[in-house]
């Protein structure tokens, strides 16, 4: 080619989606093969797209969001996938009586919160979208944003200062666990 | 507190006045009421600690260098307002092309007599396919059925397929494609597992030359373990090396030469 190709706007918000990805799934490999989904169907998207380059991040974590929620349903939809996972380590149930004395990594007590919790805290708090754009990409209402970032904060507070954390969103849920 | 009076300050408002969401005037009803709120105060103020040592916290995160195979993504790409005509014009004068490559053509892309060896032909297809992250299959396993009947029925013979779920392994779909042999038409099913590796059973017809044992070929971690039998050949090819696709292969080779 005689010129030099002018990077496309979405490879500079590669970092972040990664970091986004890292933040829902807390894996390197499925965090980087869910980029890369979101990535390829961002660009296949591109010349229909609608909308200014301000507008550019959310419409990207949206379709993050929405290729992870898509694989996590089909994970469930699987039954052979099902087996497997029951087979493993087994459900890590949160909310119980944590080992409070040792959690006073900020990274560890991150992997305490819900999965939402901690969209919502890098979604607000450090890649800087507004209440309604975070509500779009996590596809609930504004409000909800608002007190789950409260609940979040809470615990991150709790968890942090190696307080027992209280009953809170999404504490009683059952998560499975993948198994490596 | 200037003679206005102030609504109640709520969680929302708390959570607004760390993320700096709120309108001046709000914001100094907060700021009055933290004064007089010990409880309150300190809850945000271990909020606005929290908040700085997050922004910290994750910008280490993206100082990492994007990888290769994301950048490949780009490679074609264009930001252009010419790109979706540029993408029609060129589709349009590959359609062309193939046109009259195929009428001049005729025949002289499958020489007879030519047959492609079975571990390279299913190897390069699973190189194609499985790297493809929008249509690695054209039918998928929902439609397993269907997926089985009609490839049963372009191969001429019944296929089978084999169930990988106790390797880990669970069926994203199938392909039809071209191949050097019998009557050039081949079948490829891919699997998945949890950690997104694929692997890739590739079935053609038209194998001469008598039946083989299970045999192993490839390099690096490029690798297919592979059989003919009945004039029918089948590969079974990963990118994970030997070692991990063996355990894999056997129960394919057990399950379809039962």
């Amino acid at each position: 080619m005689l010129f030099r190709r002018p990077p496309h706007p979405i490879e500079a918000e590669i970092p972040r989606l990664r970091r986004f990805a890292l933040a829902l799934t807390r894996d390197r490999e499925t965090a980087d093969d869910l980029v890369q989904d979101c990535v390829a169907r961002a660009l296949a998207a591109w010349a229909t797209r609608r909308g200014d380059d301000a507008a550019l991040r959310p419409w990207l974590f949206t379709i993050l969001h929405n290729r992870w929620r898509t694989r996590q349903q089909r994970e469930w939809a699987r039954p052979d996938r099902i087996s497997l996972e029951d087979a493993g380590e087994g459900p890590e149930i949160s909310g119980g009586q944590w080992e409070a004395l040792e959690l006073r990594d900020l990274d560890a007590a991150l992997a305490k919160l819900s999965e939402d919790q901690r969209a919502v805290l890098l979604l607000v708090g450090v890649e800087g979208l507004s209440y309604e754009e975070a509500a779009r990409v996590q596809n609930v209402p504004t409000g909800t944003v608002m007190s789950r970032l409260a609940r979040a904060r809470d615990r991150l507070r709790a968890l942090m200062d190696g307080e027992p954390p209280q009953q809170t969103e999404g504490s009683g849920r059952v998560h499975l666990r993948r198994v490596k | 507190m200037s003679g206005r009076a102030a609504a109640a300050i709520t969680e929302a408002d708390l959570v607004a006045y760390i993320d700096d969401r709120l309108p001046s005037e709000r914001r100094a009803d907060v700021e009055a009421h933290l004064a007089l709120n010990a409880e309150d105060a300190a809850r945000v103020a271990a909020w606005q600690q929290q908040a700085d040592d997050l922004r910290a916290h994750f910008s280490r995160e993206s100082d990492e260098p994007v990888p290769a195979e994301m950048a490949a993504l780009f490679a074609t790409q264009r930001p252009s307002v010419l790109g979706p005509v540029l993408r029609i014009a060129a589709v349009l004068a590959l359609v062309l092309l193939g046109a009259s490559a195929g009428w001049y053509g005729r025949g002289a892309f499958i020489p007879a007599g030519v047959v492609a060896a079975l571990p390279q032909e299913a190897t390069r297809a699973h190189l194609v396919y499985s790297r493809e992250v929008l249509h690695p299959v054209e039918v998928t396993a929902k439609e397993e059925q269907h997926l089985v009947t009609w490839l049963s029925k372009r191969l001429g013979t019944a296929l089978k397929v084999p169930s990988l779920s106790g390797q880990g392994f669970g069926l994203v779909g199938g392909r039809l494609l071209p191949a050097s042999s019998g009557n050039h038409a081949a079948a490829q099913f891919m699997y998945e597992n949890r950690q997104g590796q694929r692997l890739t059973l590739y079935v053609r017809s038209g194998e001469s030359g008598g039946d083989t044992s299970f045999r192993f070929t490839g390099e690096g971690n490029a690798v297919a373990f592979y059989w003919i039998e009945d004039g029918f050949g089948y590969a079974l090819t990963s990118e994970t090396g030997r070692e991990a696709l063996l355990p894999v292969a056997r129960s394919v080779y057990e399950q379809l030469t039962r």
